[in-house]
């Protein structure tokens, strides 16, 4: 299976996107939502957004709700 | 548009402190007194970070060829640090989570920032400048496809090479195609990751025009569900 990014991944873009510090600032509530059995995109579109685009933040993301789960599960 | 131009309303800070979960009441009123019962507060958090920043600098272990005692001098900055950020801006904080998720997510920033210092030790410092050349195989594009493609990709190179500033071509050769992490990167500009991204961001759009404009339009600007 291939998992590289084609082409409009690689050039994606989305009008809602909130961008790194935005997002930041909100993380761990949408976290929250999605360990909570929710669904944070209707709340924070920006957010869902933001993560699917930006490597770096789709990976605190990531560890945030790793961590979450382990320490606080 | 850009991401900085992008309405945030939605992300805007509650007036009042919403009702705080006992645990967080806790420490929020650990960190707020003084004398003894601080001093213990801070101990326990920093405890509790170092194990966080550990957890998670083990779950990003493979992107770095690091050793134990250099994993753990990271998780050990990253402590230290997201706690100094965590005691500057506890005011902030306003319950619309557990205090502890609000605290991890300073150590994940603080993991990602140390981690990126550490990239560049064992790659070049300098980047490939044919990084374009090798698009189809980034994209990962079988080889009986590159010709079928061959105009598509020849389309997007010499829009990188004639339609993106210096600074777009260049974050987007580091990021997109030598696959270089931005903290990393925004490091090496002197910059920062929200910066950077909009560089990013700015530079993806502008290719996407000049794509459309060459006659390979895409479908769709957005991508919703990925």
């Amino acid at each position: 299976m291939n998992d590289r990014p084609n082409i409009d991944d690689l050039l994606a873009v989305d009008d809602v996107d909130a961008g790194c510090a935005a997002s930041f600032e909100v993380l761990h509530e949408y976290v929250e939502i999605e360990l909570a059995g929710g669904d944070p995109a209707p709340r924070l579109p920006g957010v869902a957004s933001h993560i699917r685009s930006c490597p770096a933040c789709r990976e605190d993301y990531l560890g945030l709700r790793a961590a979450v789960k382990h320490f606080d599960g | 548009m850009s991401v900085e131009h992008v309405s945030t309303s939605e992300i805007a800070t509650p007036a009042l402190r919403a009702e705080l979960d006992e645990d967080s009441e806790l420490w929020l009123r650990g960190l707020q007194a003084t004398g003894t019962e601080h001093h213990e507060c801070i101990e326990r958090l920093h405890a509790l970070l170092l194990r966080v920043a550990r957890y998670e600098v083990s779950r990003r272990a493979g992107s770095l060829q690091l050793i134990g005692p250099e994993l753990d001098d990271i998780a050990q900055q990253a402590c230290d640090d997201a706690l100094m950020a965590i005691k500057g801006k506890v005011g902030d904080f306003r319950g619309e989570s557990r205090f502890t998720t609000w605290a991890y997510r300073f150590v994940m920033f603080e993991v990602s920032t140390k981690m990126g210092r550490h990239f560049w030790r064992h790659r070049p410092a300098v980047l490939e400048d044919d990084a374009w050349e090798r698009i189809p195989d980034r994209l990962g594009v079988a080889a009986e496809r590159h010709v079928e493609d061959r105009e598509l990709f020849a389309a997007l190179r010499r829009a990188i090479e004639e339609d993106l500033t210096d600074l777009q071509r260049q974050v987007f050769v580091a990021i997109a195609l030598n696959e270089v992490p931005m903290d990393a990167f925004a490091r090496e500009l002197g910059s920062n990751r929200n910066a950077v991204y909009k560089t990013m961001f700015d530079a993806r759009r502008k290719l996407r025009t000049s794509l459309a404009v060459a006659g390979y339009a895409r479908p769709d600007a957005s991508r919703r569900d990925a």
